[in-house]
């Protein structure tokens, strides 16, 4: 799958490659330390992590920071991945983790004062979007638009597939907070893919 | 004749179910969606793992055997970490004029750095714990500076117990006790981090959470 970002970026899922080495394979080797084992995991699945980063925080350079210490915890851990899941999912988790760990506060803030902060409704943002200048705004960076908090509840639920008992749980807020934010980010959502 | 569904106009809010159901798929097919960093992240990432041991395999937990005197100061740093939150949180202030925190990450005696698993959970422990200590010296600046003095004469106290734990870490000498206390050591570490959390987290005015490891 692949996609453009306005910004130049390209999202890109490249498709499994059958000559590669079986992945299974590859990990046995980094979890015994073989760092090259170890870099052609990371460019597998280095554009997947990056992408789920960058729409948690919607900062490249946050993203590529959080990206980078998601492989180094992976890495150290590599040797108690059972393959119970397969690696892109364990490596999602981490990203999951690592990101609501290092922003809790900062998402817990956002979420708490959505309520009566405006800006993610307001018109100055929504115009600077690529459809005020009638180009068609993809999802993705649709997703990077929407207010903090929103964005974080709804690629949480509805991108990653985690319940409002979890999301709430994991930062500390209560489910109506949730609900009330997916909601929002929903709204906002479909506003700007019109 | 009539024409199919899909032809219908669609109005109301049968039309709106369907945007968003539009909406949910494409929203579930984000996560299989990658985003090109415009850079190469692999060197920096190199470099990191380059100083980063990995963990050993996961051993059953019935192997793993609890050094009496480690576990007793473990359960005491538990108690001396509950202890330093509550008294954070209840202590009315002190004077001073510090933003910048004097604090040092704790370190493992020579004895105890044979041990991999250690040594790794300090690495992630440091390189967190010096994400931690600038995000809190980035808040204290919206605060008084019997904040800062308040929160450094906390770590202050956190840290001797750090320190006394290494030293006695140190006296055990024996490899296979330090390796079977290699764990209680990893959740002390751990729980310095949670200590400093909840400080992150009372001064950007949101409660302490726990947080979840892969």
């Amino acid at each position: 799958m692949t996609a453009t970002l306005d910004d130049g970026q390209t999202a890109a899922h490249p498709p499994v490659d059958s000559s590669r080495e079986d992945e299974g394979d590859l990990v046995a080797r980094a979890a015994r330390g073989d760092v090259a084992a170890f870099e052609e995991l990371h460019r597998a699945h280095v554009d997947r992590v990056y992408g789920l980063c960058l729409r948690l925080v919607a900062d490249r350079a946050e993203a590529e920071d959080l990206t980078q210490r998601v492989f180094v915890r992976a890495w150290e851990h590599l040797p108690r991945f059972r393959g119970d899941s397969r690696l892109s999912t364990w490596l999602r988790t981490i990203a999951r983790n690592l990101a609501i760990s290092q922003h809790r506060p900062v998402w817990r803030r956002a979420l708490r004062t959505a309520g009566l902060d405006p800006a993610g409704d307001d018109p100055a943002i929504r115009a600077t979007t690529p459809r005020e200048s009638d180009a068609r705004i993809d999802l993705e960076r649709a997703v990077r638009t929407l207010p903090a908090g929103a964005r974080q509840v709804l690629v949480l639920h509805d991108v990653e597939g985690l319940t409002h008992a979890e999301i709430s749980s994991r930062l500390g807020v209560t489910r109506g907070t949730t609900k009330a934010q997916l909601s929002r980010a929903r709204r906002l959502l479909k506003e700007r893919l019109r | 004749m009539k024409p199919p569904e899909d032809f219908l106009p669609r109005s109301g809010r049968g039309a709106e179910t369907a945007q968003e159901e539009t909406l949910l798929v494409d929203l579930r097919r984000l996560a299989d969606t990658g985003v090109r960093p415009e850079h190469d992240l692999w060197p920096e990432i190199a470099d990191r793992i380059a100083h980063r041991p990995q963990l050993p395999p996961s051993r059953p937990l019935a192997d793993v055997a609890a050094s009496r005197s480690v576990a007793a100061l473990a359960a005491a740093a538990g108690l001396l970490g509950l202890a330093f939150g509550l008294w954070l949180f209840l202590t009315p202030g002190m004077n001073g004029d510090r933003r910048v925190l004097r604090t040092a990450a704790a370190s493992l005696p020579p004895s105890a750095q044979a041990s991999p698993e250690l040594r790794a959970a300090l690495a992630s422990y440091s390189d967190e714990r010096r994400l931690l200590v600038a995000a809190i010296e980035r808040e204290l600046r919206d605060h008084p500076p019997r904040v800062a003095a308040e929160v450094q004469a906390n770590l202050a106290v956190i840290e001797g117990a750090l320190r006394e734990i290494g030293e006695a870490l140190g006296e055990e000498g024996s490899p296979p006790l330090l390796l079977d206390s290699s764990q209680q050591m990893a959740a002390l570490l751990e729980r310095e981090l949670v200590a400093l959390r909840r400080v992150q987290a009372r001064l950007a005015g949101a409660a302490p959470v726990e947080r979840e490891l892969p």
